[in-house]
């Protein structure tokens, strides 16, 4: 077998969901939750000092899949050409195990009734028996994603195991490498205090706040996008993480 | 075991791309830039599969790592993005209107219903009423409110049936053409008519020569899509430096930028002047370009003017700052990066300068743009249109033997005022307004025949696309007849047409031309002029669904005129009419193929035969050097202002200057003839989409209405696969004017000032600075039933922006597209 796993360089990522969108139109799969390929934004840090974190992940292929080892029916398995790992929906009886087992929520349901079979990112096992690459990473309009053997992956592009504000994968190895997003440096000053004074003002008209706290202290459940959230526990709340507001 | 397994898997999934092939085509996009992207179609047996992006080079590389030489030589994918991949939820939707109707009843919701009819009656119906319209109203009665634009007439049959209008002004980039019209003498709209070979805009790999990139109130990563946002990542990864400046923290700031200043909304204007203060004061300016390009006395006017001379004050960056909410060491500091960086592509973008004043602030980057020497380099930017760039090699052109044009229609209006043309004539009949005042909120060109429309022609979403919508529906009310196209029950026009003509997909159902002329044989777009496509159709389209170009050939029989308009498809009927069309472009691509110029053989294209060909219907040549702007001119000594008074850059327009733009321009406003914050006209009063219009105090949140990712202006909208999968639709909002209200992220707000009022969920986020909100454009209006006193439907709870956006142009110019507003945002008290 030869372990094949992507390839995510988040600096050039941002959320465009083409992957995701792509994806679904190959694999002809209904709006909704079950997205194989899935794309999380969130932000970090207060005005006007922040930062736009994207992700797009479909599945690790993990050489030690958490999923498989939850799943009681033996429905998951590690097929042993590419390392993809799949599902036998024959005998996958929906009890949700494998979803409670995965760090990155790869396991997909379409809805939430009891019994809905799991479905996941396939590799693009059939695509790659036709010696074609995974429609996501081809569908890419930055170039972010790449595929292939990981050793060759790792080599090409370093072995970056994880992204800040990821869950901690724990002894799954999954067959990913990244590129972070930038470290960016200010090219010419750019005094935040003295920003914040000056959008506090508006000229003859009244102060827009008054206490910088207002823009920089931001209490819990005012945002929902202050961070990455990759573990709905309902179609709703998958929903919410997964669809930006670009539009 | 795993491997039968494994098998059985790969063979379900295989099951549905059984017995497939793939056509190519492009999106019929607008409004994220027109970038004729190519899309990989999987069809079988008349019906769309999937869509996957361009393969036609560099196949199956997902990273597309192919080196300096051939990135330069722009030999790259043009792939799709979200939109183009989700065209079969527009094909397939269950809204998609399958059978022409008549309106029994009046226009708008309430006042009447729809009943299916015949092809054969929607047809005899329109054309009746035409002959009949003409006989009683005499010429000028039709609107077409897509196409009557650019200085053209959208009605099709115009040229031959004797009726229809043009209006000049464009809904792209209104504030931006006049500026570079003014000054750099750039006619955007001559161009496009063939009038100059000046071209002003660039080509993506010219990004590679950029030293520092500023993009302005720009999100190019959807509102530039395609080579050019993605060649300036990777201008960026080759050491440019990139800054953002905008009011929201946009995807393209985290991206594509080093470093974000945020600018209050409206305010640009105030920076630009302080840049240009540090260029005079500090002596930084490009002596040697200013020197050859620039006319001395408006040089010298505008430095009066920024550096006090002429109004008593400095324009300073400690001016600025408080204005822009930018500190004025950071302004100052970019001033001295900028002049040090050349070349600088500057790209101050068409949002920003659509709103009251806004053609200063497009003026003013333009002229920066001069000061630097970074205008007309490689590595530049006109920052006008930046459109424009020559074609590379010749492409097939179908024959259509269409006669020459017996009538040629006046421009009458604006584009932006063919609503207020309805709208007013009434009271302009009554004798409650005069002409001179009727032509005045018209923007009618002195001496020119006034609009008396009774018929609107629609194709698109008209009330929800263009500022003002309650008063466009009023005119589209008040209109006696309307017909046109539209695709689904839900569209924001389909209760104001009294004929509704099902709407095809364009780039797959038929092969109708592309709108504005172009054919089936798509060209790249400005950016990457270096290939094009035959975009053919793709799956039989649904219902009663027919070619566009069909109708009005049909249309065109009933009034007497078919063998002047269409005669090569005179006779063909709807069930040869795709495959008739094709073995027209069959014999345009032989006739291009056959080289009679030798220009392929010198540009080392070897055309195949058309079977061939069209297996991957696209050609593709590699760039030599890419076109940067005035490239043609710059390079052969040429003078590209040519179109000037005094044939150089004018600081001081001396047209307005001489003219008096209230009455002897189509205009029909106050407008100086530099770009000034507080123009006289104003008498100290602010503009109506200030930040700092006291009307803030009621309506204080800034309002922006950016370009969606999800919708190209208003089509898309109910897209299944894009609305509510890829995103939602809601109000922008930053933490501290959360708070305020006491509204969280998800919650349902109100949204409202004296235009309008929507509900929308909020999207609360420190990407957007204090007192600012954002709504993207183009969603389609849902009302709630329950009617305000500035909603006579009732609140828009589908989240149309342009309910907030008022037409107001007076006393300034009219013609801008407008795109900005002061709003309140209130959380929705509940009854108890």
């Amino acid at each position: 077998m030869t372990q094949c796993g992507f390839f995510f360089d988040q600096s050039r990522c941002y959320g465009c969901q083409a992957c995701a969108t792509a994806c679904k139109d190959w694999n002809d799969l209904e709006p909704g939750p079950a997205k194989w390929m899935t794309v999380y934004e969130w932000e970090t840090g207060t005005f006007p000092e922040l930062r736009l974190h994207a992700l797009a992940f479909s599945c690790a292929h993990c050489a030690n899949p958490s999923c498989m080892a939850a799943c009681e029916q033996g429905a998951i398995f590690k097929e042993d050409k590419y390392g993809a790992v799949l599902v036998d929906s024959d005998k996958c009886v929906g009890c949700r195990k494998c979803k409670a087992a995965c760090p990155y929520d790869a396991p997909k349901f379409a809805d939430d009734e009891p019994g809905t079979k799991m479905s996941k990112c396939t590799m693009c096992i059939d695509r790659l028996e036709m010696g074609e690459k995974p429609q996501c990473a081809l569908a890419c309009p930055m170039r972010a994603l790449d595929f292939g053997p990981i050793d060759e992956l790792r080599e090409t592009y370093g072995d970056v195991a994880t992204l800040d504000g990821m869950p901690d994968a724990g002894d799954i190895c999954p067959s990913m490498t990244y590129k972070p997003m930038e470290v960016k440096t200010n090219l010419i000053p750019f005094d935040v205090a003295k920003v914040l004074e000056l959008n506090a003002q508006r000229e003859g008209l009244p102060n827009l706040y008054d206490d910088i706290e207002e823009v920089t202290d931001i209490p819990d459940g005012l945002m929902f996008k202050n961070g990455l959230h990759m573990n709905g526990a309902t179609a709703m709340e998958i929903m919410r993480a997964t669809i930006n507001d670009l539009g | 075991m795993e491997n039968e397994r494994s098998s059985k898997i790969v063979e379900g999934l295989s099951a549905k791309h059984e017995g497939t092939e793939f056509k190519y085509t492009c999106c019929a996009q607008n409004g994220c830039w027109d970038a004729s992207c190519i899309l990989k179609c999987e069809v079988k047996d008349g019906k769309l599969i999937s869509i996957s992006a361009d393969d036609s080079i560099n196949p199956g590389c997902p990273r597309e790592d192919v080196g300096d030489q051939a990135l330069r030589e722009g030999m790259v994918q043009m792939r799709p993005c979200a939109m183009g991949h989700a065209w079969k939820g527009e094909i397939e939707a269950d809204t998609r209107i399958l059978y022409p109707m008549k309106r029994i009843g009046g226009h708008g919701p309430g006042n009447g219903h729809f009943e299916r009819i015949s092809w054969d009656e929607a047809i005899d119906t329109i054309a009746d009423k035409l002959i009949e319209f003409k006989e009683k109203y005499g010429p000028y009665f039709l609107a077409h409110t897509t196409d009557d634009c650019f200085e053209e007439c959208g009605f099709k049959l115009a040229p031959w049936f004797g009726v229809g209008m043009k209006a000049w002004g464009d809904n792209s980039c209104s504030g931006t053409t006049l500026g570079e019209k003014l000054h750099l003498g750039f006619d955007m709209v001559g161009a496009f008519h063939g009038k100059t070979d000046l071209c002003v805009g660039f080509e993506a790999p010219d990004l590679l020569n950029s030293k520092l990139i500023v993009i302005w109130g720009m999100d190019p990563l959807i509102g530039w899509y395609g080579s050019v946002s993605y060649y300036m990542k990777l201008a960026k990864e080759k050491g440019a430096k990139v800054i953002v400046i905008d009011p929201r923290y946009t995807n393209s700031a985290e991206t594509l930028g080093d470093q974000w200043l945020p600018i209050r909304p409206g305010t640009d204007l105030a920076m630009m002047l302080a840049v240009a203060y540090v260029l005079y004061t500090e002596d930084l300016y490009d002596h040697e370009y200013v020197e050859k390009w620039v006319e001395p006395v408006g040089f010298e006017k505008w430095r009066e003017y920024v550096t006090g001379k002429t109004d008593g004050i400095e324009k300073t960056p400690e001016w600025a700052e408080a204005i822009c909410a930018i500190p004025a060491e950071t302004i100052r500091a970019f001033a001295h990066l900028y002049a040090e960086s050349t070349p600088v592509h500057l790209h101050y973008y068409y949002g920003p300068a659509k709103r009251h004043l806004g053609e200063y602030s497009a003026t003013a980057a333009m002229l920066l743009q001069a000061m630097t020497g970074n205008l007309s380099i490689p590595g530049g930017c006109q920052t006008g249109c930046s459109l424009v760039t020559p074609a590379r090699m010749p492409f097939p052109m179908v024959d259509w033997q269409q006669a020459p044009a017996e009538y040629d229609p006046p421009i009458v209006h604006n584009i932006q005022k063919i609503a207020e043309s309805v709208v007013k004539r009434p009271l302009f009949d009554a004798g409650e307004i005069t002409e001179e005042e009727y032509r005045e909120f018209i923007g009618s060109p002195p001496g020119a025949p006034l609009p008396n429309i009774k018929m609107m022609i629609f194709e698109n979403n008209y009330p929800v696309v263009h500022h003002h919508s309650n008063k466009r529906l009023q005119a589209m009310e008040m209109s006696e007849f309307n017909w046109g196209f539209q695709w689904h029950m839900n569209q924001s026009c389909v209760e104001y047409l009294d004929i509704v003509l099902p709407g095809q997909v364009l780039m797959f159902e038929t092969r109708d031309n592309y709108m504005l002329g172009s054919e089936r044989f798509m060209y790249g777009p400005n950016g990457m002029r270096n290939y094009f496509l035959y975009a053919d159709k793709i799956c039989d389209a649904p219902g009663e669904v027919r070619p566009r170009d069909w109708f009005y050939t049909q249309l065109a029989k009933r009034l007497g005129i078919v063998d002047k308009f269409n005669p090569r498809m005179a006779d063909v009927a709807i069930e040869d009419w795709d495959d008739a069309i094709h073995e027209l472009y069959h014999e345009a691509y032989d006739a291009w193929a056959a080289d009679p110029t030798g220009q392929l053989a010198a540009l080392g294209i070897e055309p195949k035969p058309w079977e061939e060909f069209l297996k991957k219907p696209i050609v593709r040549i590699p760039i030599d050097e890419a076109f940067y702007p005035y490239k043609n001119y710059m390079e052969t000594g040429r003078n590209p202002f040519y179109a000037t008074t005094s044939q150089k850059i004018e600081f001081s327009s001396q047209v307005i200057e001489k003219y008096d733009f209230r009455t002897e321009s189509w205009y029909r406003g106050g407008l100086e003839s530099m770009p000034v914050w507080d123009p006289s006209y104003m008498e100290g009063k602010k503009p109506n989409d200030s930040f700092y219009n006291p009307k803030a105090e009621q309506y204080p949140l800034s309002l922006v209405t950016p370009v969606s990712a999800y919708r190209q202006h208003g089509a898309l909208d109910r897209n299944m696969q894009l609305h509510d999968e890829c995103y939602r639709h809601a109000v922008w909002i930053s933490p501290s004017d959360a708070k305020q209200r006491g509204v969280v992220d998800g919650e349902t707000v109100r949204i409202f000032n004296e235009y309008g009022e929507l509900q929308l969920q909020a999207y609360v986020t420190s990407r957007m600075m204090p007192g600012t909100a954002a709504i993207f454009h183009g969603e389609w209006i849902v009302y709630n039933g329950e009617p305000t006193e500035t909603m006579p439907n009732g609140v828009d709870v589908g989240g149309a922006c342009n309910f907030l956006i008022g037409d107001e142009h007076a006393p300034h110019i009219v013609g801008d597209l407008l795109t900005a507003g002061l709003v309140q945002v209130a959380k929705i008290e509940e009854v108890m």
